[in-house]
């Protein structure tokens, strides 16, 4: 061990009895180091009594017996070793299969977990219903407004609708809606407004009843009850609000809204299997057999495409219509497949 | 030369003594080492070598704590059921002495606490009796220099904190280092210290006042 050479002449025996290398060389055997504080007890002989002291000091505390209590070593081991026989039992018997059931617990909660979030998964988003050529479907939107599909129509909406943001559907065909009011009285919020997406416009309203037909490039709006708002965005941007009873019809690719001869109770008669033919060329009428039921017709004789009719027929089938405009037009309709080709009798 | 020749004598003694107190050699570090990773991987005999090495040592720096016998019994059966029960979670160590020290104190003062007692340390209580000496010859220092050096020692330990007195222990008695030291009381290195140099400073200061007596003893120191 090297020694830093100190200035001894300050120490007392408290400094000696703090100094690393003094205990060192009292606590640690090593020859050296005794030799060195020999050496230094012979040079400063005034220090050999505080030296001493300290030594003795170290000795006294460091030489302490052990204590040697009254209790019983072996006896208190004993009482240990049950102590851990019993706690082993316990694990060997109890936690351990607690341990088991607890991981298998988790293990198939956890497989649920995941079976019910890939349900979720695959159901998040839209939800989308659509009618084929003829057939005509009632749906129930969350908000308990009802759909009514015409045939060949569709539409999808989110699946959940938050309560603070306005109701969205979107719409391609024919469909009749019975809006859910849902507005608190003379608190009217964003939220609570009901929006159909159809061709490039929106039709924002509250609680109402209204016809939407999108055909064609050409949609047409028929509100029968509450209020409407037609508003189209971009280019050739308007707004314009609806009345009860008005009927109004967009043309896409003109950007054009005009009023229409029709009245808006005569454009929902569908929905109660009727076909009101008032204000009704009879190529409207073709075209309504086109796009609801899914004939191809070639009209053969072009004059008699402007003509008129009055009146209700029964539309629960493209038959009733065919027969009506047989009748009354006097045609000759002949059929392949679903091509349908009229001509003048 | 005659003063040479009674350390030397001095120095025979205290190496045959030594290996009676001391419970731990470094020798064994290596062992304990064994024996712990032994345990740890579920050997309950090596845990009960680990208990048979450590009874007296830890039995008697809890003695300091508390004289209460049966305080200590329960603490050590407290700490060796529960190194049984984490053995899987207890980490490997540098010093088996000084993580059962460790858990062993904190085990300890958590008991006492519980009874609400005062967390005290005592030192130099046990004394060797007639027959035990400090293991040097008699003839360099006289019976009654002996007794007042120990008077003036036991005196100053009283003047100290419980905090000191433990500290002044663990460094002279267990032989421990700094680190060691503000490891088991979890305090900073620098806060040991501190502490240290109050005990020191405690002792320096109580001495001042018995100077006059010292010089008195060096005068009767007997030399041949």
């Amino acid at each position: 061990m090297e020694h830093q050479h100190q200035d001894y002449t300050q120490y007392t025996t408290t400094t000696f009895f703090n100094d690393e290398q003094f205990i060192h060389h009292i606590l640690k055997w090593d020859d050296a180091a005794i030799a060195y504080w020999e050496q230094l007890s012979g040079q400063y002989p005034d220090k050999r009594a505080a030296m001493e002291e300290a030594r003795t000091w170290i000795l006294l505390l460091n030489r302490q017996p052990a204590y040697h209590p009254g209790t019983d070593k072996s006896q208190l081991w004993k009482k240990i070793a049950n102590h851990i026989a019993v706690d082993e039992h316990r694990q060997q018997h109890y936690y351990k299969p607690l341990k088991l059931v607890a991981k298998w617990t988790a293990a198939a909660a956890a497989v649920l977990l995941f079976m019910i979030a890939v349900r979720e998964m695959a159901t998040h988003g839209e939800k989308s219903f659509s009618t084929t050529f003829g057939k005509h479907e009632q749906v129930i939107l969350p908000d308990e407004s009802v759909v009514t599909l015409n045939g060949n129509s569709a539409i999808h909406y989110a699946r959940s609708w938050k309560t603070d943001k306005p109701r969205e559907i979107w719409l391609n065909g024919e469909a009749y809606f019975e809006v859910k009011h849902v507005a608190i009285k003379n608190r009217l919020q964003q939220s609570d407004s009901f929006q159909v997406h159809v061709s490039d416009l929106s039709l924002m309203v509250l609680g109402t009843k209204f016809n939407v037909r999108n055909r064609r490039s050409i949609t047409e709006i028929s509100l029968l009850e509450g209020s409407l708002r037609i508003e189209k965005n971009g280019a050739g941007a308007f707004v314009k609000i609806l009345r009860p009873g008005d009927a109004f019809m967009y043309d896409s690719s003109k950007q054009l809204l005009t009023a229409m001869e029709r009245k808006a109770p005569a454009n929902k008669a569908w929905t109660a299997n009727e076909l009101d033919l008032d204000g009704y060329t009879l190529q409207e009428i073709l075209d309504v057999l086109e796009d609801n039921y899914g004939y191809q017709i070639t009209l053969a004789t072009p004059a008699l495409a402007q003509k008129r009719l009055t009146g209700t027929v029964p539309a629960a089938n493209a038959n009733d219509i065919l027969f009506v405009i047989r009748k009354v037009f006097n045609l000759k309709i002949s059929q392949q497949a679903n091509h349908l080709t009229i001509s003048q009798n | 030369m005659v003063f040479i020749f009674l350390l030397s004598l001095k120095c025979k003694t205290f190496s045959a003594i030594s290996h009676l107190n001391q419970q731990y050699q470094p020798g064994r570090m290596q062992d304990d080492k064994d024996i712990w990773d032994a345990f740890r991987s579920g050997d309950e005999s090596s845990l009960q070598m680990i208990f048979d090495r450590y009874y007296t040592p830890l039995f008697n720096y809890g003695h300091k704590f508390s004289a209460d016998d049966h305080l200590i019994e329960d603490a050590l059966q407290d700490l060796f059921v529960k190194l049984w029960k984490n053995r899987k979670t207890i980490k490997d160590t540098e010093s088996v002495r000084n993580y059962l020290y460790k858990s062993f104190r904190r085990v300890l003062l958590r008991m006492l606490e519980v009874q609400q007692r005062k967390y005290s340390f005592t030192v130099l209580d046990e004394w060797p009796g007639p027959g035990q000496e400090l293991g040097y010859d008699q003839t360099l220092i006289s019976r009654e220099r002996l007794e007042s050096i120990r008077g003036n020692l036991l005196a100053a330990l009283e003047k100290m904190t419980p905090r000191q007195r433990e500290i002044i222990h663990l460094r002279y008695y267990e032989e421990m280092e700094y680190e060691e030291i503000a490891a088991l009381m979890q305090l900073s290195v620098s806060s040991t210290y501190k502490l240290v140099y109050k005990a020191i400073d405690t002792l320096r200061q109580y001495l001042s006042k018995t100077d006059l007596l010292i010089l008195l003893a060096v005068t009767s120191l007997k030399k041949i």
